[in-house]
This record gives C-alpha cells, structure tokens and sequence, in this order.
C-alpha cells in the first residue's frame, strides 16, 4: 500500500497495523509541520533518536520535502521508505520511522540497539592454540567479525529476509573472485523460494537447504568460529547467516570437514594427521566395537582370541540378559544419561555423571545384571563418539542401528549394511557436491588435506572438490635470502 | 557430453572388483582337476580376458556414444533388443554361482553355527539400491574399494606367503594340456570381465593413452589372481582342491594366529565388502539392460525383478547349487564364454557404421 | 514419494527392532559352548573311536580365576560320530574353533591315522592350523595327565609343541594340514612329534576341580562319556617329552627317529638359530675331555637331489655356526664368548657328530620306507624325467653326500 500525503491517514492505517503498547507514536513538530516518529520502545537507541533525529527536526528550516529531509538528517543509516508495508516491515526491525505531513514517503533510521552476548569461544569447538572468538546472535557483529577477517572488496554480503512472522535477515556471504556464481545463484534462489512463519535459528534454514528431505547425514556445514568460516568461504564455499543464530551454514559440505578440526591447521602437520587418523578409529570403534562384539558373541566366537573369550565367558556367566539384550540395555542407559546430563543445570550435571557412571554402572556390574565388558565397550564406544562431535548424532543413531543388526544377523548383516551405508554415502550430492569428496570420487589432488593434513607450502591450489573460479591460493615466492647466517 | 565415469574409476574398478571373485572357489575348481598346473589353467583365462578387454578399451577408443547406442545404430532396435537379452540372460546366469558361493561361505565358514539361509538374504537389499543408482556410483565404488582389495589382499599374502612352498608347482605342464584347458574351459564363469567393460564404452571421456593405463591396470589384478593362485596351491599342495574357500584358508597357519586369534579376519571382511559389490555387478548391468530394452523410466521396477528373480533362484534352488555348479562349469561354460568372451572380442566392429549424432538426441 | 520413503525406512527399521528382540535362532550361548582345547583321539578295542575332549570351563568370578577343566569322552565309528556323542551326551555344542592340539594314542599305531586326523582337515568349522601329536601311551591318558606346567594339559603340551617356534628348535612340530599334505603327497610319507611323558618328581594336590572338575563330574554324570579322576586325589605331576618323532608311511606307524636324529632332521630342513647341542669328551687346551654345550647361531643348509639315468645322489650340505654357550672345563682360558672360535677338536667332533645323526636318519628312513625328506617329491620336481625310473626304489637307490661344516663365529 502506497504512502499518501496525508500524515493522519497513514497514521491512521500504522496505528491500526501496528497496535501494541511498545510501539510508540511521537508526535513532534518540524517548522511547524505535524510529523511522527514511530518506533519500538526496547529496540531502538533514544540517545541516538535525540542527537541524530530530534535535534536536526527541531533546527529544521527548509520547506518540507522528502529530498530535503533526506539531507537534513545525518544519521548514517537512513533511507527512504514509499509504502506503509515497508514501513511497518521497518519499524519491526527495530528502525526509527520518520512521518511528516504533505511528504508521501518516510525516512528510516537504523538506530537499532539491543542486549547482545559478547563474544566469547564457541563451547563445541574449543583450541589449545588459534583464535577464540565466536560468533553470537546478532548478524552485523557476526559480518563485522568476517570483514576483520577479509579486508578485501570481493567479500560480498547479500540480504535475503525470510520468515513470514520473524522477518529473520538472512545473509549470504561469499567472495565474488572464488566462489561459483552458479552456486552462489542456485543458494539464492533455494533462500528465496523459502516460505516459513519463522526462522528462529540457522538449523531451520539448513534443513530446508538440503536438497535430500531424508537425511541421514548432514547436508549443510556449519561454524561458529570466524577463522574457520574464512578458511571455508576462502575455499570457494557460500556462508549464510542468520541474524539471532550463532552458527553460520557452509555449503557446499563435504563430510571430511567434521573429521577436521581448526587446531589441525594451527599445530604441525604431523599432529593434525594422527589426530585425524585417531579420529577415524576412533569413529569406526565407537560405531561398529558394540555391534561387532555382540556379533562375536553370539555368531562367531572363532574371531575372538582364546584367552580374551574365556575372560568374557568369566564376566557373562550368571548375566540373565542375552549379550545382545545387555548391550542394548546398557546402550540405552547410556543414551539416557547423555540426554539428561546435556540438559540439567551445570551443578546438577555433576550428581549425574556420579550417579550414572559410578553407582549405575559399578552397581550394575556387581548386581550381576550387566557384564564388565558390555559396560567398558559402550563407555568406549561414548567417549570415541565425541572426537567427532558434529557428527555425534547421526553417528549414535547409526550405532544403535548397527547394534541391532549385528545382534540379529551377525557379522555378515553387519557387512551388508556397511556395504548400504557405502552406497548411499558415495551417491549422496547436494549442490553437485558429492558427500565423500575427495575419497569418492577420488580427488588425489585434495587428498592432501584428507585424513593426511600436508604442509602448507603442499596447499597452493585450492580443493578440486569444491567448485570455484580461482584456482590459486599460495604462491611461494623465491625471495633470494641465502637462510645460512 | 557429460560423462558418467573417469578413466581412473574404470582401472580401479578392474583392481577393486575383478580379482576378488576368484578367491572363493574358484581355485579347488582349477586345482581339483589341472593340479599344480591350475594356475596355467587361470593363465590361459587370464590371456583370454586381457585380450577381451583390450579389443573392448579399443572400442571405447572409437566409439562416441554409449554401447546401448552402437549396438542399436548396428543392429537396428529389433536386433539390439535381441542381442541386449543375450546379454542380459548371460549376466543373471552370471550371477547366480558368485552368491551361492557367498551364501555357502556364509553359511559354512563366517558363522560357528550353521544359519538359516535367512541370514544371507540382507543382501539382496543391499543389490537392490546398488541397481537403483546411476553409473557413477558404481564408479565411486571403485574409488573406495579397491583399497580395500589391495589391503585385504595384502594382509592375506603378508599371512600366508611364509607358509607356501613354491616347488609345488614344479614340473610345469606335467598334467598336459587337456587337464589344463578342460579346467580352464570349466571356470569360465569366472571369467569373461570383459562384458561390463562393455557398459563403460562412452561413459568416460577416452583420452591419449587411456587404453594403456586399462590395459595395465588388467593386467596388475590378473597379476593379483594368478599370485594368489600360485601360493594358494603352494600352501595345499595336495589338498588344494579340498580347500573350497580358499581365501579363508592360506592365511590361518601363521603361528602369529595362534596367540592373536583370527586377526587375518581384517583381510577377509575387507575382500568380503569389494566381493558384496562385486557378485552385484552382474545384476547391475541386467538392471541397465533391462531398463534400455523396455525402455524403463521408473529403475527400481527392473531391480525389483531382477533382485526378487535373483533371490528367488537362490531359495528355490538352493538344493541343486551343487549341479547348477556343475552346470555352469560343464555345458554352460561355453555360453560364458562366447558372451564374456567372444562377443565382446567383436565390439570394435560396432564403431564400423557411422554413428548417429546421439548428442543432440 | 518422499513420504513413502520415509513410511518405508520406518517400517523396515520397526521390523528390524522386532527382528532383533524376537530372534533367538542361530544364536549361540557361550555358556552352552564347549571351548575344545585338545583332542585325544585312541581306539578302543571293538574299532570304535574314542575322543576325548579338553574343555576349558570359566568360573563366573574375578578375572584373575585360572580357567578349570573338564573333559568328556565320546565313541563313535569315525571321530566326527565320537564328537557327535560327546555333544550329545553333555549338552554343549562341542566346538572346534580353538581346538588347536589333536593326540594320537598309541592304539592307532597299526591304523592309518589319516581316518582320524582327516576329519579335521575336512570340516570347515574346525582348524585344521591345529598341532598333532602322536602319544606313546593313549592319547586320553596324556591329557588327564596333571603337570606343572599348567592347569590344562593341554595348553602345557602346546608350549612344549610351539617351543620349536621359538627358541630351542629340537622338536619337529606339524599341524593337520601339513600331515595330510604330506600324507596325501606322493611319498605318502609323514611325520608327527612323539609325546612321552616323564616324572617330574612332584605331585600336587587336586583342587576338586582339576582334570575332573566340577563343570566334567556335573556332565559326566549324565554323559555316555567318562569323566577322568575323582576329586581329592593326590595326583602325581608329570612332565612331557616331545624330542623324537613318529614317522609314517600311508598313514601307518612305520618307526621312530630319536632325539638327534629329530635334531639332525630339523637342522637340514629349518632354520635351527637358538638351538643347543651338546657335545661330549672333547679334549680341551691341556688334553683334558670337557663337555660342551654349543648355541647355534645360524644354519645354512641345502639338500640337493641329481638323477641320472645311472645314478641318483643326494647331497646334504649343511653349514653351523655356533658359539660356546657352557662347558665343564675348569681352565679359565676356555671363553664362553660369541666372538671366540672354537677349538679344532670340538670342531670336528661335532661335524662328525651330526653326520652320524645324519646318516642314523637316513638309514632310519631306508629301514622304515618312510620318505620324510620327500626325495621323492624332489624327483618328481626336479628330475621329472627319471622319476618313473626310481619312484619305486629311490630309497633304496640313493646315494646320500653328507657334508657338515662347523664354524666359530669370528
């Protein structure tokens, strides 16, 4: 709906739009002209309504036209506003509107303030060494923590609104030299196709992204760490933010980037590779160590060592459970354990880690109803979860999946099932990208920062896996200093 | 065009896919009838396959769309359909001894008890989505797989090269030359991977020496086989042909096992995952084949009957496994080989007409 | 679509959960299972099979619980109807997988061994990477044996067996399908440690649980099968010997090689690094007989086989090199050192002694017919073209070289 001239109508129709106390209507004059300055009373700065708008309004001597009210005003974020819609959209933003009489358009302050957190280290991706800061709810804190990052004029951001109710801005970061310009078009369109009463969080828009509406696996990377989302948008990839969301998206993903960690990038390469290996193992044990004992317990005790199996029908004998039953039981103890711990209070956290890992399960070893073994293989298998803890639940439900199987069809059910899982996870792509790049397809090139994480000076081009226009990044330039001193 | 595969997928998928189903059975076979010549026997069809293979990667030289298209553009859509159907029958008929024969070592050898034959049907899922997915996964499978051939291959080597004696073999020939065809003659089934080379023809972007790296990379899985035939045999000697899965068995007599337990198992279940994929190959291309000739849209309509007829030989029959053995090792052999073999041979003939512009189609 | 995946993905993995808690086929209770350690295998008087199995029985208390035995007996024609028995009639499943030791009694001497060994290299289920051993009394007895050595026999002579594999390599170990290789080969021939056993001059007191333990005398009580010893019994404790080897032709006992010749045997056909040899009365610096003990360092050895249509030799070099590792000199002057030579008289005592272990094996081998250095083999190999010629007398034909050369390590 188009602004008239008439202030009182449009007041009229604003009034009526927008009825709630905390949104207050200020009456004030300018050379004797009626205006009204709309805003929320908890979001926008009054000091900053003061200085940049009340006292340029009350020293204001020109006749009253929109231009020359536009230049009367110095606030740095201002813009012209021409239909109510937009400016109802403005004012829920948390912008200060500016009406007068006889002008058919509106001046829009951006004086927004609001409470926000500070910035601190993001609890799920804590270094010993390398940058702390994460990012928190608030999008322009978030983009000035990318452009410190990358001075550069290829950084580009664009806004995209999104969420019928929440109004949420959504921000498309990228830079214009690296990224794919179908990519970034294809994200774009996929953003505004988007139809939603509200986006609350960046996971919202992460799982209408994803091109597979049933998913296993992750389809979206996600951060909270400046450093790595500069890293990931250097490599050609698209970050989306989301204003009141902490964690920003990557596409495309690939899921060698949940078995990377930033301090694999800040520590010597040779620690980066073990650590990526330990991650691997650590993952393929946490996965498969339950389902696979079960298996050998009940299907195939020739795997199992002599010695280790007499140690294991010593601690089983007088278990009423069948060794399939009891894992699964004490999977699911686990599984509570885990969920109620991540959800009480801090202090509270604490009496149940006692409770669960002490008394339960030592009671439960002594009561004779769960074996030592089944306790120290799930306990394992917990810990060795966490060392990829992005993908911690997909994995805990592919565990208790594969616990299942391998306790109602053995080691060759096992097998079949790995071999699903393969399939399905070499023919997964979102955005063109297949999930398992570089291992399948193979891309020997990027391999180098795989589970083997290579020097530096071996990082001169960047990853084929991903697609982008600029295919350098290093240049090692030979400076002729002769290093012998 | 947009191709399906890489030229490296199709090496990998001859390293990751060829050698493995020959490790099962197919040795006591060769063993129980040329002896210590068995890996002569497997020579020959080695010979015979890289000749195969090499007349098939000259096709993929000439040709520029896909085989469905050169057989069609030759033989017109009737003749195509007809000879798709061969094809077709060839690979389900193909598959069946690769299954039962990991059926059979399911059943006989992974479990300490004997399970219901139940217990081995998650494999037929397991082929049904495999048959659903486009070519490129076949080819990304070769990308992963193949590391797990070499690694279980070399673990069972490393296991059980220490054990072998390798005058068994000598002297070379003794058996003659009939006992060494004939058995060559009766493994056929084994052999004639010369076929699915057939379905890679224009899927890949063939470049300047491509033939050589698919030519070598042949030849490093038949270097694989024959290796392992050899020290098969030189473990057994003469009771080679009682060993009826033979890659279970050469690694076991090392004296670490004894104080290690059956860690040689890491080997074995690696084989066993490249072996799921690769006792499915069969009933992939059946699937494509069947799609192109019924021009199907809807693909798990054909892997749903070409996995359920699968499944369905394998409930039923299941009882006369060992003279369906013996069948495809005796009149059936010589099917297999024309079609694995001889057939293939000719595809170089296809690039003879000029190709319809198929780009534009 | 997407809903019907989704619908579909749910009912398989509901199916899955009713699958996994409903499902109790095919499974195995490991308290069910009879973990086999050794098998005895003797022949009673009527033909039958007698086997007896070595179970380990766990005791469901802390893991620092040494693992007790049972054993149970069952008879059958062949040895795979006498497990069947054993199965029967105790109610475990008796199974194989850790089976890995199989005992010959004596009472099979006059049979072929093969009906009983060959059941294991058959059976996928059962390891056939098992050691054998022929008994000289019953095999049954040999594993009801207590020894100090450890709770189970059976383990006890597995260390004895495996020591070849280790260090003091004077023992030849085979396993159940070297045997039936060998025996299945063309020189028939084959060849198995012989099990004696010694007094070790000690005796101990049964735990009540021991070879007839609580698990056996529960099971015996309902089996067909016998269990061994009463509890409480003062059983005196014995050691085993397995430095000779029982030789076999077709599968029959056809004769014995003793401890040197077994020595001599292992030197020509293994890698004997570690080994000792004892070597006896030789003169020292001043004239005075001392004995020796001398460590192999290394052996290089080459049995070699020409056939002509005139003649066919065999030449067995072997080469020693050993260091002093005792003597009973009292001269200060005699050095037990790696780096010391060895004195020309202990030289060639011991060249000359190991010939004639070597010659004694030869002759042993003539005598019994037993073809343990697969000449045989070798002719058909190597010398294909006479083999018709010699492949019913070439035991009788062959000229065998000896050369023995022993060197200090300088």
């Amino acid at each position: 709906m188009k602004m008239v001239k008439n202030l009182k109508t449009n007041i009229k129709y604003l009034q009526k739009t927008l009825d709630s106390e905390d949104v207050t209507f200020l009456e004030v004059k300018i050379k004797n002209t009626d205006a009204v300055l709309i805003f929320i009373n908890d979001l926008v700065n009054k000091d900053a309504i003061g200085e940049l708008v009340l006292r340029p309004a009350f020293n204001y001597d020109k006749p009253i036209t929109a231009q020359n009210l536009f230049d009367a005003f110095f606030s740095p974020e201002k813009k012209q506003v021409f239909s109510l819609k937009d400016v109802v959209n403005e004012v829920l933003l948390g912008n200060a509107i500016l009406l007068a009489d006889g002008v058919d358009s509106a001046l829009s302050f951006g004086l927004k303030q609001f409470e926000k957190r500070s910035i601190t280290e993001p609890p799920t991706s804590t270094v010993i060494k390398g940058p702390r800061e994460g990012f928190v709810e608030s999008l322009p804190v978030n983009i000035s923590l990318m452009r410190r990052k990358l001075k550069t004029q290829d950084l580009r951001f664009e806004n995209v609104t999104i969420g019928r109710y929440s109004k949420t801005p959504v921000a498309l970061c990228y830079i214009t030299s690296i990224a794919d310009k179908k990519l970034v078009k294809a994200i774009k369109e996929k953003l505004k196709s988007i139809d939603i009463d509200a986006v609350l969080d960046s996971s919202y828009i992460s799982k209408l992204l994803g091109e597979h509406k049933i998913s296993l696996f992750k389809q979206i990377g996600n951060t909270e760490k400046p450093d790595i989302l500069a890293a990931k948008i250097l490599e050609g990839r698209i970050a989306i933010f989301v204003d009141g969301s902490p964690i920003a998206l990557t596409v495309p993903y690939l899921l060698i980037e949940d078995f990377q960690s930033a301090s694999d990038y800040y520590n010597s390469p040779y620690s980066a590779t073990v650590a990526r290996v330990l991650r691997l193992f650590s993952v393929l044990i946490a996965l498969f160590l339950p389902a696979l004992f079960v298996a050998a317990e009940l299907f195939h005790l020739q795997l199992i060592p002599l010695s280790f199996l007499l140690t294991i029908v010593n601690s089983i004998k007088g278990i009423p459970l069948s060794p399939s039953y009891e894992m699964f039981l004490t999977l699911l103890i686990f599984e509570i354990l885990n969920e109620a711990s991540v959800r009480m209070p801090k202090y509270v956290g604490m009496v149940v880690s006692i409770v669960g890992g002490l008394v339960l399960g030592e009671t439960a070893v002594n009561a004779g109803i769960i074996s030592a073994p089944t306790l120290m293989i799930i306990a394992l298998s917990g810990i060795c979860l966490y060392t990829v803890p992005e993908l911690e639940q997909t994995f805990a439900v592919l565990r208790a999946l594969f616990l299942i199987i391998g306790g109602s069809s053995g080691l060759y059910g096992l097998i079949c099932s790995i071999t699903l899982l393969i399939i399905y996870l070499i023919s997964f792509e979102n955005f063109s990208t297949p999930l398992c790049a570089p291992f399948s397809p193979l891309i020997i090139k990027d391999m180098k920062d795989g589970i083997y994480k290579g020097f530096i000076e071996e990082h001169q081009m960047r990853p084929l896996s991903i697609k982008n226009t600029n295919k350098r990044r290093l240049k090692i330039k030979k400076t002729g200093v002769d290093n012998e001193i | 065009m947009k191709f399906e595969l890489r030229t490296r997928q199709v090496c990998l998928f001859l390293i990751a896919f060829i050698p493995i189903n020959k490790m099962f059975i197919l040795p006591s076979v060769l063993a129980k009838i040329s002896n210590a010549d068995m890996w002569i026997s497997c020579l020959i069809s080695l010979s015979l396959d890289l000749l195969t293979i090499a007349l098939v990667t000259f096709t993929c030289r000439q040709s520029k769309t896909d085989f469905f298209n050169l057989v069609e553009n030759t033989f017109g859509k009737v003749g195509s359909k007809l000879i798709l159907s061969v094809f077709f029958v060839y690979f389900m008929l193909k598959a069946i001894i690769p299954i039962n024969e990991q059926k059979e070592y399911v059943e006989l050898t992974l479990y300490t008890l004997k399970p219901s034959i139940f217990y081995f049907l998650p494999f037929f899922p397991v082929v049904f989505y495999l048959c659903i997915k486009p070519l490129r996964v076949i080819g990304r499978a070769s990308d992963v797989l193949w590391i797990c051939t070499l690694i279980g291959y070399f673990v069972l080597l490393f296991l059980s090269v220490t054990n072998a004696d390798f005058s068994a073999i000598l002297p070379v020939g003794v058996n003659g030359a009939n006992k060494i065809v004939s058995a060559s003659f009766k493994g056929f089934n084994w052999f004639g991977d010369g076929a699915y080379l057939l379905f890679f023809i224009g899927e890949f972007c063939y470049k300047k020496h491509d033939g050589i790296k698919i030519v070598a990379s042949y030849l490093l899985s038949a270097l694989i086989i024959l290796s392992f035939m050899i020290i098969f045999y030189c473990i057994f000697t003469s009771i080679a042909h009682r060993q009826r899965f033979a890659f279970t068995e050469i690694s076991k007599y090392t004296t670490v096992i004894n104080n290690l337990g059956r860690f040689d198992y890491i080997g074995i279940v690696l084989l066993i995952f490249s072996n799921t994929f690769s006792i499915s190959l069969p009933l992939y291309f059946a699937c494509r084949i069947l799609n192109r000739i019924f021009n199907v849209k809807k693909k798990w309509i054909t892997a749903l009957c070409v996995v359920g007829v699968q499944a369905l030989i394998l409930l039923t029959l299941n009882r006369f496994y060992l003279t369906i053995e013996n069948l495809a090792k005796g009149g059936f052999a010589i099917f297999f080989f024309i079609v694995g073999n001889v057939l293939p041979a000719f595809s170089p003939l296809l690039t003879l007409k000029k190709e319809k512009n198929y780009e534009n189609a | 679509m997407k809903t019907l995946k989704a619908k579909i993905i749910m009912i398989l993995v509901a199916f899955l959960f009713i699958f996994f808690f409903s499902n109790d086929f095919g499974l195995i209770d490991v308290e069910k299972t009879s973990i086999i350690t050794a098998i005895a295998i003797d022949k009673t008087d009527d033909g039958d099979f007698e086997v007896t199995a070595q179970i380990a029985v766990p005791e469901a208390t802390d893991a620092n619980t040494e693992n007790q035995k049972a054993q149970l007996s069952g008879k059958g024609s062949t040895v795979g109807a006498a497990l069947k028995d054993l199965g029967d009639t105790s109610g475990w499943f008796p199974k194989l997988a850790f089976c890995n030791l199989i005992l010959i009694g004596s009472s099979l001497s006059q049979t072929n061994v093969i009906t009983a060994i060959d059941y294991f290299a058959k059976t996928l289920r059962v390891q056939d990477s098992a050691l054998v051993a022929f008994s000289q009394k019953s095999a049954k007895e040999l594993l009801e044996i207590s020894t100090p050595l450890d709770n189970l026999s059976a383990f006890a002579l597995q260390k004895i067996l495996l020591k070849s594999t280790g260090f003091d390599r004077d023992i030849i170990s085979t396993d159940v399908k070297s045997f039936c290789a060998d025996y299945y080969s063309i020189a028939n021939s084959s060849y198995m440690p012989l099990i004696k056993i010694l007094d070790s001059g000690g005796s101990s007191e049964s735990s009540g649980q021991g070879s007839s333990s609580g698990g056996a005398s529960d099971t015996s009580g309902q089996s067909g099968g016998q269990s061994s010893q009463s509890s409480g019994q003062k059983n005196k404790e014995n050691l085993f010997d397995a430095r000779s080897t029982a030789l076999f032709v077709e599968g029959v006992k056809v004769g014995e090689l003793g401890d040197n010749e077994t020595l001599a045997l292992n030197a020509i056909l293994s890698n004997i690094n570690g080994t000792s040899l004892s070597v006896d009365e030789v003169p020292d610096k001043n004239g005075k007989p001392t004995n020796y003990l001398l460590t192999v360092l290394k052996n290089k050895r080459k049995t070699k086989l020409t056939a002509t249509n005139n003649s066919l030799d065999l030449y067995i070099d072997l080469s020693l090199y050993c260091k002093v590792a005792d003597h009973s000199s009292s001269n200060s002057d005699e050095a037990i050192s790696q780096n010391h030579p060895l004195s020309q008289p202990l030289i060639e005592k011991t060249e000359n002694m190991l010939i004639e272990y070597l010659e004694n094996m030869m002759q042993i081998s003539r005598r019994t017919g037993c073809d343990f250095l697969k000449i045989k083999e070798k002719l058909y190999r190597y010398n294909y073209k006479q083999y018709s010629l010699y492949k019913d007398n070439f035991l009788s034909k062959v000229k065998t070289h000896i050369n023995v050369s022993v060197f200090g390590q300088s």
